[in-house]
C-alpha cells in the first residue's frame, strides 16, 4: 500500500514535481560532473604525465645533465621500484664511440623500459630484444645508409663490437643522432660495468608532491641528484586542482539552489495536501507515518534526479576532459552512488521544514474547511 | 442496562480570543445508540464531533469513549484511539484525489493494520459501489463519493461512528442511500453520532440533542434499552 500510495501521488502530481526534479538534476549534473572530473582526471593527468614522458631524471650528484663521465651504481636502482609514486624508469649509458670513422654517442638502455618513458619514440620496424641488436637513431641511419639487419661495428679505445641493427629510431631529440644498444652491451663495451649516467624517472603526481618523490629518489639512490621536469608535472597538477575547485563551488551553489527549490516545490505542494494529511491524521495515522510517506515522495524525487544527473554530469565531465585535458573520463560506480547520494540527501533535506509544517496541521480545523 | 458508550462531562471549548464554542457540556451516548445533533451555525455541534473523534481537545471537562477519557491521551494514543474506536464520514467526503474508491478504503485499512483488497471491494459492494471501484473520486458523483466515505468508516469495524453534515452535499435521491446505509449500521450496533441541520435526518435518530450557544439545551432522553428498528424520535427542528 505504501508503494501505491507513492506511486500514485507522484503521478497525479507529476507536472508540479517536474520543476523540483529538474533542480536536482541540474544539481546532481554538476555534482557529478565535478567527481567525475576529479576522479577521472586524477587518474588521468598521471597517465598523461606518463605520456609526456619522464617527469623526474636521475644524474650523479655534481654532474651535469648528460655529462658522459659521471656515473652512479645500476645496482642501486632496484631500490626505485620501492617509491610509491614511481610508474616506470629506464637507465641510461652514454658514451662516444666511433663508427665509420666517426664519432657517434653511444646509448646503453634497457630499451623496453626507454620506450615506456618515452612514449613518442616511433621504431622501425619494432621494437628489438636480443643483446646484440642496436637502435639506430634516424639521421644516424641516414647518414650511414643503413637498414635494418644491417652490421654496424663500433670501436671505443681498443675494444671493437659488431652488433646489428634491429630498428630505426624517431624522437625528434637528441636520440636521433644517437645508437642505442642494450644497456650491459655499453657497460661491457665502455668498461663501466654495474654504471649509469642518468635515469629517466616517470613519476604520478596526483597524490605525491613531485618534490617528495625527487627527495625519497635521491634518499634511495646513493650519489643520485633527482631533478624535476616541472613545467610539465606541476602544470598539469595545477590546472587539475583548479578545475576541481571551481566545480566544487558551482556544484555547492546549484546543489543549494536546487535544495531551495525543492523546498520551494514542496512548499507548494504541502499547502496543497494539507487536506489529504489532515485526512490521513483522522484515519489515525501518526505523524512518523505520514512524514514517512512525503519523506519516500521526496526520496523518490532525489533518486529520479540523481539518475538524470549522473547521465547529464557524466556528459559535461566528458567535455571538461576533452576541452581541458584532451582525455576521457569513463564511468565511475563511486562517482554515479556519490550523485546519487547527493541528489537524495538534496531533495530530502528540502523537503524537511514544508513536510513538518504540513504535519503540524489541526486536522479539525482544515476538514471543517477552514 | 446498555453501557454508556460515551460520556462528556463539563467540556468547554475556548479557541485564541476568548470565543467559547462549547460551554460546559456534559451527555452521555450509549452503546448502540443513534444521536443526531442539531444546532444552529455556531453552536459548537461541529466542535463537540471533533472532541468524540479525538481530532481535539476540550479547554477543560472530560470526553470518556468506551470508558477511557481521551482527554489524557498522548496525540500517538489519539491517533490510535481514532484508528480503533471511530469511523469519520464527512460532509465534503475527503477522499484522497489520486486513489481509487478501492484504494481509498484500503487507506483507511493501512493505518489501522493491514491493507486487504477482498475486505476492501466487500465493503464498497456493501454500499452499491462494487461497479465503481476502481474510479477516482473525481469521476463519481457526490452521492457514490460519500458512501466512499462510510465504507472507508466502516472498513476497521469501529463502535462509533461519527458523521458531520453526511447529507449535507447530496441531492434527495442520495440522501435516501445514505440514510438507509445508517440504518444498516445502526441495526448492526454501531453507535451513531451525526451532526446535522437536515429534520429528515434528525428524525430517524433515536435521540437529538439540541445545542445552543455552546450549551445543551435539550439533551433528549437517554434510552436505557436499544429498541432495533424502531426509532424514537425525541427533538425535531
Amino acid at each position: 500500500m505504501f508503494w501505491r500510495i507513492l506511486m500514485q501521488s507522484l503521478r497525479h502530481r507529476w507536472k508540479q514535481i517536474l520543476i523540483a526534479v529538474l533542480a536536482i538534476t541540474l544539481g546532481a549534473s554538476l555534482a557529478a560532473a565535478a567527481l567525475s572530473v576529479s576522479v577521472g582526471m586524477d587518474e588521468k593527468v598521471g597517465r598523461t604525465l606518463r605520456a609526456y614522458g619522464a617527469n623526474l631524471i636521475l644524474v650523479p650528484t655534481d654532474a651535469s645533465l648528460g655529462a658522459t663521465d659521471a656515473t652512479f651504481k645500476a645496482s642501486d636502482l632496484a631500490r626505485l621500484n620501492e617509491t610509491k609514486a614511481v610508474l616506470a624508469y629506464a637507465p641510461f649509458l652514454y658514451g662516444v664511440v666511433e663508427s665509420h670513422n666517426q664519432p657517434v654517442v653511444l646509448v646503453g638502455t634497457s630499451i623496453d623500459a626507454a620506450v615506456r618513458v618515452n612514449s613518442w619514440w616511433t621504431i622501425e620496424p619494432g621494437i628489438p630484444t636480443d643483446s646484440q641488436a642496436a637502435l639506430v637513431g634516424v639521421n644516424v641511419a641516414k647518414k650511414w645508409a643503413l637498414k635494418v639487419s644491417d652490421p654496424l661495428t663500433v670501436r671505443f679505445r681498443d675494444q671493437e663490437q659488431t652488433f646489428h641493427v634491429a630498428g630505426v629510431l624517431t624522437a625528434g631529440g637528441a636520440e636521433d643522432d644517437q645508437v642505442i644498444v642494450p644497456l650491459a652491451a655499453a657497460q661491457t663495451l665502455l668498461g663501466r660495468l654495474d654504471q649509469v649516467s642518468l635515469v629517466q624517472v616517470s613519476a604520478l603526481t596526483s597524490d605525491i608532491s613531485i618534490e617528495t618523490t625527487a627527495r625519497a629518489l635521491e634518499q634511495s639512490v646513493p650519489g643520485a641528484q633527482a631533478k624535476t621536469v616541472r613545467q610539465i608535472a606541476e602544470g598539469e597538477v595545477t590546472l587539475l586542482r583548479r578545475v576541481q575547485l571551481l566545480l566544487a563551488l558551482i556544484a555547492a551553489i546549484v546543489l543549494l539552489a536546487a535544495g531551495l527549490s525543492v523546498g520551494a516545490t514542496m512548499a507548494t505542494v504541502m499547502m496543497e495536501r494539507r487536506r489529504e494529511v489532515a485526512l490521513m491524521k483522522a484515519l489515525g495515522a501518526e505523524a512518523r507515518r505520514i512524514g514517512s510517506l512525503f519523506l519516500a515522495e521526496a526520496g523518490a524525487l532525489g533518486v529520479l534526479g540523481g539518475i538524470l544527473g549522473y547521465v547529464l554530469g557524466f556528459a559535461f565531465a566528458q567535455i571538461i576532459a576533452q576541452s581541458v585535458f584532451a582525455s576521457a573520463v569513463g564511468l565511475n560506480l563511486w562517482v554515479a552512488a556519490g550523485s546519487l547520494g547527493i541528489a537524495v540527501s538534496v531533495a530530502v533535506i528540502g523537503s524537511v521544514i514544508p513536510m513538518r509544517r504540513a504535519l503540524a496541521v489541526e486536522s479539525a480545523v482544515i476538514l471543517r474547511g477552514e | 442496562m446498555t453501557k454508556k458508550m460515551i460520556e462528556v462531562r463539563q467540556a468547554t471549548k475556548e479557541y485564541a480570543g476568548g470565543t467559547r464554542a462549547l460551554d460546559g457540556v456534559s451527555l452521555d451516548i450509549l452503546q448502540g445508540e443513534w444521536v443526531a445533533i442539531m444546532g444552529p451555525s455556531g453552536s459548537g455541534k461541529t466542535t463537540l464531533l471533533n472532541l468524540l473523534s479525538c481530532l481535539d481537545r476540550p479547554t477543560s471537562g472530560t470526553v470518556g469513549i468506551d470508558g477511557a477519557d481521551v482527554t489524557r491521551l498522548a496525540a500517538n494514543q489519539m491517533a490510535q484511539f481514532r484508528r480503533e474506536k471511530v469511523g469519520l464520514v464527512f460532509q465534503q467526503f475527503h477522499l484522497v484525489p489520486y486513489l481509487t474508491a478501492l484504494e481509498n478504503v484500503m487507506l483507511a485499512q493501512y493505518f489501522h493494520s493491514m491493507p486487504d483488497a477482498d475486505e476492501a471491494r466487500h465493503a464498497l459492494e456493501e454500499v452499491g459501489l462494487g461497479a465503481r471501484l476502481h474510479h477516482l473520486p473525481s469521476h463519481l458523483s457526490g452521492g457514490e463519493q460519500q458512501r466512499v466515505c462510510i465504507a472507508r468508516a466502516l472498513i476497521n469495524q469501529p463502535q462509533v461512528i461519527l458523521a458531520d453534515e453526511p447529507t449535507g452535499n447530496l441531492d434527495e435521491a442520495n440522501e435516501e442511500i445514505v440514510l438507509d446505509l445508517f440504518r444498516n449500521m445502526h441495526a448492526q450496533g454501531h453507535t451513531l453520532v451525526v451532526v446535522t441541520h437536515d429534520p429528515t435526518v434528525s428524525a430517524m435518530a433515536d435521540r437529538t440533542i439540541r445545542l445552543e450557544h455552546g450549551r445543551v439545551v435539550e439533551p433528549g432522553e437517554a434510552m436505557t434499552a436499544m429498541p432495533t428498528g424502531a426509532p424514537r424520535v425525541l427533538q425535531q427542528a
